[in-house]
């Protein structure tokens, strides 16, 4: 039965209606809130607007062009580096732990799945602030007990060549538990019917993950990789409060890119042509995502 | 067959296990600390005895006054929550089963996203100071619904598209107004989708942080800004910051814990449905 | 604000001197003062005496306190609306060259001088720094960040470290007098002992900057010729300063050193892991509290070796947008009044009246604050341009690609002269 032949009837019609009254509050909205910003902002990009200096010319190309010319590709590099990391480190895992959790029979369930919600409680700021006291490289817990097993002593945030590992250890020590709910729940919302029967058949674990549970469980794999690489790609407020980007460069990233030119220099034309340039990014790399997982 | 499943809980329960564990060590160093002043917390080799303090506790209920900031979080959470999750699984449910507004839709709800927040928040701030929605809860909750609202939908499309069609369109078939079949079946069939959604768009509340920051004074602060505030000048009180986060902690596990058998039963539910 | 003019006669006289109270009660009246503050030692000191200010002048006062690098954030927004959320500001002393060609905050001189307000009280290095601008009064000094050299008194004094130094140096123990010679010093000290030598601080932006600045003036280096504003930053000094910052960071700082704020720097004294830092005076309350420190009793404040030090500070100032300037101006006056001012020095603030440190009772609660006076003799803060903040960060990539990237100093410092160019480039603080 397609729409198309229900649409044509009486209860079509009403329903027909019913989809915009279902769909205005959510649109209606999002549009009020952030189309204007939005659109501001993009005139902003194009202006030359230091907040110290007040408004000033228009600028065409300038501002874009004097970010793309400051060392952008390694601020991508960085960005693509750390958001690629996290979310297939967190996705591994939580996919991993969802499986696990999702057991017909597991004593304890309710235990872990408290226990690893948790973190995601956990305000960003507590978090970074938490992990800096643990990988304080002189007075920290980590490398004291790293040391008991005969390592050496790491700068961790403070090593330009550990930093960005030290980060990504982070994110997913917090954010893991998020994709893990979502996937979970995805779990549980899947018709029991498919599984149960490839299970009469003999199908083994292996081939029941593969051949039903992987097809049925794709849309909300990809809404949640989707939802956690936007997420991971805007935030800045763990760099913010773990290393400030450094050492030197070494985990500087587009968002923070922006956050420096915008709140530290005020120089909010080039803020947001960085800004444009990150909702480009995000909006490729999504759309590459929802391909990627289409045709798979 | 029955060796074989037997094999399988040991892995199961040896990698949950371990999981817990990486997320249970580092929690039990904080609240370590927040039993300990600084010498204690900094010293190394650690010192596993030591008198505790209740000093941290005390600091952050009475002098920092926590309550407040709890609860300034927990309502702008709770209101965007609720908001988002019923405009948002009306929208939802439309696009998916309707497909409203074409293939573009989804992706224009998304695209509102993509913007990194540190270019927004400055009109933002201008424009709610304008209208007097700095400074109050209302102002945080419109601002948390937009961001909130198109991960909502998204996730709920997911959810919504593995109920079967076959489902609503019978009802529909048989007179039900689209609300009905709405509320009646597609929802009751996706209930896992909604609590994940709802955690989903609580924790993006709970956590924000840059628009908190400049949106809030200090009656309206939340807990993230007021966290953030023990990074004082005089460094950080790490003992105040682990209290402050056991005492955000311990709430919500007990609220869990009060409607598991509910989250449980809304689980199994949806399970059966679909 | 409107005044009436008054005669001769003595009753108007009488009148006269009840009058400015008056005045102020009215001006206040119903109103609200709020203040964007960071959580310092004399905050609370503040809060405990607010209510005096409420009582007399019929205002209510709001403090508001975050994290001091979020302060700015709050700040710009604020300023930019057509009113501000703030009726006082406090102002750092790099964000004053900013915030005076924004026009966020107000002239004083007139309020000063109709009021008769004494600037004299102020060490004259601060009102320069943190009080006026190209000739005019902007702001009242409000804290004072001077920095020096931090060390271990009881190791440092201990004989047998005096006798071990001699062996080494062939001279009887002294405070180093040259740059070159702390990090002798500092070097041979932390393996004589097994200790960090230094506790450093070298985290990107305000942490690596405050510190290394201290070692540019101190080898006489500078940023700019502060007269024809061209950039400085590839003479020999800057290079030196740069090269010995490094040094000390790989051979004698605490691991991990480039991760590190100075409130790292704070933990490693208190634990008692290293001999000296060239950090904040304002550190000395919390060093000096049990809670916190082990090292209570042991630490000394030395001024920083060679020619100048850094300086920082903090003005309270009338943001141009406050909703009603008159109010926010009693209460500067109040807050700096000398016996407020005193009641906060005394809870642990760093005062920048200079009466404050010749009274006794000051100087045996806090012994390390007489030596403030001499710090501030040779000190200078960082340029009072309108891109400073810029300054800061700019400085901080240097720094970086020197310490993280081992780009030899003299390439990395040469290679910024253009961008410290273009910060200054049409500013018009410097005309």
């Amino acid at each position: 039965m397609t729409t198309a032949t229900i649409r044509a009837g009486s209860p079509g019609r009403r329903r027909n209606l019913a989809q915009y009254v279902f769909v205005a509050p959510a649109v209606i909205v999002l549009a009020l809130v952030v189309a204007a910003p939005l659109l501001y902002s993009i005139y902003l990009s194009f202006q030359e607007y230091i907040i110290t200096y007040g408004m000033g010319d228009f600028a065409g190309f300038a501002n874009y062009l004097a970010v793309l010319s400051d060392d952008f590709a390694h601020v991508s590099w960085v960005t693509l580096k750390l958001t690629l990391l996290c979310v297939v480190f967190e996705f591994v895992i939580a996919f991993g732990l969802a499986l696990l959790l999702n057991q017909p029979h597991l004593p304890g369930r309710s235990f872990y799945l408290i226990v690893l919600m948790i973190p995601v409680l956990m305000t960003p700021v507590a978090v970074a602030l938490m992990f800096r006291l643990m990988f304080n490289p002189s007075l920290g817990i980590v490398n004291w007990v790293i040391g008991l097993l005969g390592i050496p002593p790491q700068g961790w945030f403070g090593d330009p060549s550990l930093a960005l590992g030290t980060v990504v250890f982070v994110d997913v020590w917090h954010e893991t538990s998020l994709m893990l709910l979502m996937l979970y729940a995805g779990l549980k919302a899947m018709p029991g019917e498919p599984v149960e029967a490839a299970r009469i058949d003999g199908a083994s674990r292996l081939q029941i993950l593969r051949y039903v549970t992987w097809p049925l469980m794709k849309p909300v794999i990809m809404v949640t990789l989707m939802i956690r690489m936007i997420a991971a790609l805007k935030s800045y407020d763990l760099i913010y409060m773990l290393t400030q980007g450094g050492p030197g460069k070494a985990t500087e990233t587009i968002s923070f890119y922006a956050y420096r030119l915008g709140f530290r220099f005020l120089d909010i034309g080039q803020a947001a042509a960085v800004s444009f340039i990150l909702l480009i990014v995000v909006t490729l790399l999504t759309l590459v995502l929802l391909r990627t997982m289409r045709e798979n | 067959m029955v060796g074989e499943s037997r094999w399988v809980q040991w892995v199961s329960h040896l990698i949950l296990g371990s999981a817990s564990a990486m997320v249970l060590l580092p929690l039990l160093w904080v609240l370590r600390t927040s039993f300990a002043d600084k010498v204690v917390a900094y010293q190394m080799p650690p010192q596993l005895l030591f008198a505790p303090t209740l000093d941290n506790y005390r600091d952050v209920l009475l002098r920092f006054d926590f309550g407040s900031f709890f609860l300034n979080s927990l309502i702008v959470a709770l209101t965007t929550t609720a908001i988002a999750l019923l405009l948002g699984a009306l929208a939802a449910y439309a696009i998916d089963r309707f497909r409203t507004g074409g293939p573009v839709m989804p992706l224009a709800i998304l695209a509102t996203q993509m913007m990194p927040p540190i270019v927004l928040v400055i009109p933002f701030f201008l424009i709610f100071k304008q209208l007097g929605l700095a400074d109050s809860h209302l102002g945080l909750v419109i601002t948390y619904l937009t961001f909130n609202l198109p991960y909502v939908v998204w996730l709920l499309m997911s959810f919504f598209r593995r109920v079967p069609r076959e489902l609503d369109e019978a009802a529909l078939i048989d007179g039900a107004g689209p609300f009905t079949v709405f509320w009646r079946i597609v929802l009751p069939a996706a209930l896992p989708g909604i609590g994940a959604a709802a955690v989903l768009s609580f924790v993006l509340c709970w956590n924000e942080f840059l628009f908190a920051l400049m949106l809030t004074g200090q009656q309206t602060k939340t807990l993230p800004v007021a966290i953030s505030s023990l990074v004082t000048q005089q460094g950080t009180a790490i003992g105040a910051v682990c209290a402050s986060t056991m005492l955000a902690i311990a709430p919500m596990v007990l609220i869990y814990f009060a409607i598991r058998k509910l989250l449980v039963a809304g689980l199994s539910l949806g399970a059966v449905k679909g | 604000m409107k005044r009436v003019k008054f005669g001769t006669s003595a009753a108007v006289l009488a009148f006269l001197a009840a009058s400015p109270a008056l005045a102020a009660s009215d001006v206040c009246k119903g109103s609200d003062i709020n203040i964007l503050m960071e959580t310092v030692p004399d905050t609370d000191a503040l809060q405990a005496v607010k209510g005096d200010f409420e009582k007399e002048y019929g205002a209510k006062v709001n403090i508001e306190a975050v994290n001091y690098s979020l302060m700015h954030e709050k700040l710009v927004p604020s300023l930019t609306a057509s009113t501000s959320s703030y009726d006082v500001l406090i102002v750092d002393s790099y964000w004053v060259g900013e915030f005076k060609t924004a026009g966020w905050i107000k002239d004083l001189d007139a309020l000063i001088a109709r009021d008769k307000v004494d600037t004299s009280l102020y060490f004259p290095a601060l009102m320069a720094l943190n009080g006026t601008v190209q000739g005019k009064t902007y702001m009242l000094p409000f804290w004072q960040y001077a920095m020096g050299i931090l060390y271990r008194k009881d190791i440092v004094d201990d004989p047998a470290f005096q006798a071990a130094y001699k062996e080494q140096f062939k001279r009887d123990w002294r405070m180093p007098a040259t740059l070159e010679e702390f990090a002798e010093v500092v070097k041979w000290a932390g393996k004589y002992k097994d200790m960090y030598g230094i506790a450093m601080a070298a985290q990107r932006a305000d942490p690596v900057v405050m510190e290394a600045t201290n070692y540019l003036f101190a080898e006489g280096g500078d940023f700019y010729d502060r007269t024809t504003w061209k950039p400085t930053m590839d003479t020999p000094e800057a290079a030196k300063a740069v090269t010995v910052y490094a040094d000390l960071i790989n051979s004698a700082a605490q691991p991990g050193a480039l991760g590190a704020n100075f409130d790292d720097v704070a933990n490693t004294l208190k634990q008692g892991k290293a001999i000296f830092a060239i950090s904040y005076l304002f550190l000395f309350p919390t060093l000096e509290d049990p809670k916190d420190s082990t090292v209570v009793g042991k630490m000394g404040f030395a001024p920083v070796p060679g020619k100048d030090s850094f300086l920082g500070a903090w003005g309270w100032a009338v943001p141009s947008n406050a909703k009603n300037p008159d109010c926010s101006w009693e209460f500067l006056k109040w807050v700096e009044s000398k016996d407020v001012a005193y009641k906060r020095a005394l809870a642990g603030g760093q005062p920048t009246q200079m009466w404050i440190y010749n009274d006794p009772e000051f100087i045996k609660k806090w012994p390390a604050m007489s030596q403030v006076g001499t710090a501030l003799e040779h000190s200078k803060g960082l340029p009072i341009m309108s891109r400073s903040t810029q300054l800061v960060e700019t400085f901080a990539e240097v720094m970086g690609s020197v310490l993280a990237n081992n780009v030899p100093p003299a390439t990395a410092l040469a290679d910024s002269q253009d961008k410290f160019g273009r910060l200054v480039k049409g500013d018009p603080l410097l005309k």
